[in-house]
């Protein structure tokens, strides 16, 4: 009998030890811990000085900056490259912060997946949000749209254009979309178009080309747009990422491709870092092309409610909401960073648009129909 | 001339297998961010990855996880052996039977089914299910690692044991397991390295939450040229290296004893 | 010695972690949710994967690209197909590969007795991170990279070696070559000089002993090789993803998405019972022909 005792006291510690090795790995007290989930390379996280047109700004880490201010707080901090990949995770685990963009805000609202935000906590957001970005029609719903800033505040926006090489391409003037996002479609650049890994991007560029609306449900026009895309991937044979892009049009390796305003900004940076010519790349918005904002939210299973206000009111001092700014390069929704910024940027009306820029472009929309039949679509160009 | 020709087609195909490692060390003192130019030597990218604190966690994490899986697999797996011993042949057989499955399927299928486990009981992935998932794929292979020692051993031993007076827990301290040693090490020494270098089953249990080294190259490695992999992967190999060589050269002494004692039986 | 029970905590985590997961991947098959959330049985994941709705020109070794055979089928037996093909074709180029080396490498430690020190550097590289090894021949590959900086220099190129056939190919082959090697030399390495001897005294050449004798008995060991290259190859979705610039999707792929992006767990579970016993078939019959063929005992 001694043998049985001996083991069954082996078994115990072994069990012991591991449960205490792994509650010091993994089992965090979860009151006290931040959970982040953003998009990747989407908030300054290295100390570093950016030069934006002759100016120099200091960068930091801006949790570690989160962290000083409120040490009472852990910060667990994850990434997605795609707003569909996102998506299921809120469900699988508790997120406090999320950043979706503006189309999956509205799908969240409309399934209860979001907190309510409470205005009171967040101070800054009162103060500094940029009031052109209030009209904005969200979805086709007014109801639904005007609820969205009650449950969601913006952190970055940006626009959806043609990212390209000037000193292959020449100088682009014509914003007709048939003619910019034709380059995408040009077989005699095999190898050497950019396109990114996601959904409503390239479903939508290839229907901006058509001339058709980024949210349309006639199926024809979806089944036109999707052999497009096909027969892109076949003939044309684009390279498709997210982040691993930039760097490949900065060397010189992609010609041209989606991109986002912000890793336009990004690209001419890292030109700059390389001794080169950041006007090599050039960025050209298409008329009726797209314009989405991400904003923070706060999941319905988040455990730390108290946290994530700070957190959302702290992207909002001015001094942290500009390193964000200058090291994402994305357009900010801070009227005091706005000021902050070089003037060559703020008035570019590719990536602040004005008022009469952002008439003609359109957000996303998400309903079911649109998800399910988009998704589908998407799912047969990615077997192709 | 046969000589010439199987000498440079050994040295093609060390070519083959060294190039990207060797390119990947002399790229970790490239003070360039571009993987195609050369901008000066540096051990900046060094310096940033011991600043990394994603790295470092996953590091940690990999390790306290290669460890404690290590460990109670092959704790496991010693206790099964034992028990196995003492079953009839056929329930021995079918258990045998199971344990080959994770060994025989893929590693994603196996990960996924322990993902779809988690999720159908309903734990949250996180540290406990990246550690539960690496005990389960590691106990078939410390089984299969040990079972062969009991095969070599003597059935008599521990009866004889028994006889001169040893308790059953003293007769299976003091004669089954120094017999058995080899096994259990080996078992320790391929849980612990099977932990270390999966990449697969991790990355469908570990949730958002948690990383592994290889989970953080991963994501690393699909985002930007990021030379902080260069250097991260030189030291990789670097150690792996030292380490080998030291277990070579030990194992190497351990054969020269054993066959000089093996020399001294015999004459 | 009446020690059956310390089996006992295995059996259980067995019947826990082995057979639940594998009957759960079953179970999420045959399975899904209607609206209000009730599960019901179904065999729409099956339907879906083999749902003639999208179609596409199956592309299985060349059928489509070099022979221009415009056989229409389901997109995901399309993707199955095309990972099928990168498989073979790995695992073959592994085997003409690998075999030489093998040889060679059995020949070298029999002359030389105990000095394991090529096959210790051959199998190096293999305990560094595949992933880190796999991400370093994007440095040397790509249309900037170092092969072709270096092509430039003799006004050739660039040449396109990633993010098509050729690239995964030969991820896959880098990754797995040393899968193949090992098993054939150490079934050569066990090969009775005597045999060998034996084939030399009855007037055999060496190419014949070699066709004859030594061939037919490291069976064995090409037969563990292809088994060990063909199943990682098949169901590898790091490869493709690292080295197929993004518009890759082989089966690995498809699965991984099924259950990480689509959240489709009917789909995924359907099209991973679909590859394991795919798997698992090919599996039987390789190990019967091994069992076939090692007669003699050769593994001993």
């Amino acid at each position: 009998m001694r043998i049985r005792r001996s083991m069954v006291l082996t078994v115990l510690i072994t069990i012991i030890t591991a449960v205490l090795l792994s509650s010091c790995a993994g089992g965090k007290d979860r009151s006290k811990t931040l959970v982040i989930y953003n998009w990747g390379e989407y908030m300054s996280r290295e100390s570093d000085t950016y030069t934006l047109y002759g100016k120099d700004y200091e960068i930091t880490d801006v949790i570690e900056d989160f962290k000083a201010k409120y040490p009472e707080y852990d910060v667990v901090y994850s990434t997605y490259d795609d707003n569909e990949k996102m998506y299921p995770m809120i469900d699988k685990e508790s997120f406090d912060i999320i950043i979706p963009s503006d189309y999956m805000v509205v799908r969240l609202l409309k399934e209860n997946k979001l907190q309510k935000l409470d205005m009171s906590k967040l101070p800054n957001v009162e103060k500094y949000m940029d009031q052109s970005l209030a009209s904005i029609r969200f979805d086709p719903d007014e109801a639904i749209s005007n609820q969205v800033y009650d449950y969601a505040a913006p952190y970055m926006y940006c626009t959806v254009g043609l990212i390209y090489n000037r000193d292959e391409l020449g100088q682009l003037t014509d914003t007709d979309p048939a003619a910019v996002w034709d380059i995408l479609f040009d077989t005699s650049w095999e190898n050497r178009i950019g396109m990114y890994n996601s959904m409503r991007e390239s479903i939508g560029a290839s229907l901006n080309y058509l001339g058709y609306s980024l949210n349309t449900v006639a199926a024809a026009e979806l089944e036109e747009a999707k052999n497009l895309l096909i027969e892109q991937r076949k003939s044309v044979k684009p390279i498709v990422g997210i982040d691993d892009l930039k760097d490949k049009y900065v060397s010189g390796e992609l010609v041209a491709g989606i991109a986002w305003s912000g890793d336009h900004v990004v690209c001419q940076q890292k030109l700059q870092d390389g001794g080169q010519d950041p006007e090599m790349l050039q960025y050209i918005l298409p008329q009726g092309s797209n314009m989405s904002i991400d904003m923070m939210c706060i999941p319905e299973n988040a455990e730390n409610v108290e946290a994530a206000h700070a957190f959302i009111d702290f992207m909002y001092e001015p001094e942290i909401a500009l390193k964000n700014a200058v090291y994402v390069g994305y357009s900010s929704p801070h009227t005091e960073v706005k000021q902050q910024l070089p003037i060559e940027i703020t008035s570019n009306t590719s990536y602040y648009p004005d008022a009469e820029t952002m008439e003609s472009l359109e957000l996303y929309f998400s309903s079911e129909e649109i998800d399910t039949t988009y998704d589908k679509i998407w799912q047969t160009v990615l077997a192709n | 001339m046969r000589k010439i020709i199987t000498n440079s087609y050994m040295a093609l195909i060390f070519a083959f297998l060294y190039a990207p490692v060797i390119v990947l060390i002399i790229f970790s003192f490239n003070d360039a961010r571009s993987r195609a130019v050369w901008g000066g030597f540096t051990f900046d990218w060094y310096r940033k990855l011991f600043e990394n604190s994603d790295i470092l966690s996953a590091l940690r994490v990999t390790l306290i996880v290669a460890l404690l899986s290590a460990l109670i697999s092959t704790f496991i797996a010693t206790l099964t052996c034992l028990g196995l011993q003492s079953m009839k042949k056929r329930l021995r057989g079918i258990i045998m039977q199971v344990t080959y499955i994770p060994n025989v399927s893929p590693d994603l299928v196996t990960g996924i089914s322990l993902m779809l486990l988690f999720f159908f009981i309903g734990i949250r992935t996180g540290f406990p299910t990246l550690l539960m998932a690496h005990i389960a794929f590691n106990i078939p292979y410390a089984i299969l690692s040990i079972s062969p020692k009991f095969k070599q051993l003597d059935k008599n031993l521990y009866e004889a044991a028994l006889d001169l007076g040893c308790r059953p827990a003293q007769a299976i301290v003091k004669v089954i397991l120094p017999e058995i040693m080899p096994g259990v090490i080996t078992a320790l020494i391929l849980t612990f390295t099977l932990s270390i270098d999966d990449f697969v089953i991790s990355y469908f249990t570990a949730g958002n939450q948690i990383s592994t080294l290889a989970i953080t190259i991963y994501s690393m490695a699909r985002k930007s040229v990021n030379p902080q992999i260069n250097a991260l992967s030189a030291l990789m190999f670097v150690t792996v290296l030292i380490l080998l060589i030291i277990v070579n050269i030990r194992s190497g002494k351990d054969a020269k004893n054993s066959a000089r004692a093996r020399r001294g039986e015999k004459s | 010695m009446r020690m059956q029970k310390l089996a006992w905590p295995y059996i259980l985590w067995m019947l826990v972690f082995t057979i639940a997961p594998l009957m759960l991947v079953a179970y999420y098959a045959f399975t899904s949710y209607d609206s209000s959330g009730n599960i019901y049985f179904t065999f729409e994941g099956f339907k879906s994967i083999l749902s003639m709705e999208s179609t596409v020109a199956l592309d299985f070794l060349g059928l489509n690209s070099l022979f221009g055979i415009d056989l229409q089928v389901p997109i995901y037996i399309n993707v199955f197909a095309k990972s099928l093909s990168l498989a073979l074709v790995s695992t073959l180029i592994c085997l003409l590969l690998g075999y030489p080396a093998a040889y060679i490498l059995a020949q070298r430690s029999r002359k030389k007795q105990g000095s394991s020190f090529l096959l210790f550097m051959f199998v190096l590289p293999m305990w560094m991170n595949a992933l880190l090894r796999t991400y370093a021949w994007l440095a040397l590959l790509e249309p900037n990279g170092i092969i072709n900086s270096f092509l430039s220099i003799f006004n050739v190129g660039p040449i396109q070696f990633l993010y098509n056939d050729f690239g995964i190919g030969l991820g896959m082959v880098y990754n797995y070559l040393p899968f193949m090697v090992l098993p054939i030399h150490s079934v050569l390495l066990k090969i009775d000089r005597s045999v060998v001897e034996a084939a030399e005294d009855l007037g055999a050449d060496s190419r014949q002993t070699f066709a004859r004798v030594i061939f037919p008995l490291s069976m064995p060991g090409i037969f563990s090789g292809i088994n060990m290259v063909f199943m990682p190859a098949m169901t590898t979705f790091l490869i493709p993803d690292l080295l197929g610039g993004g518009r890759y999707l082989l089966i690995g792929n498809a699965i991984e998405r099924q259950y990480m992006v689509s959240r489709d767990y009917t789909v995924g579970s359907a099209l991973s019972i679909m590859l394991l016993v795919f798997v698992l078939a090919s599996l039987r019959v390789l190990t019967r022909y091994e069992q076939d063929n090692s007669g003699g005992g050769v593994l001993g």
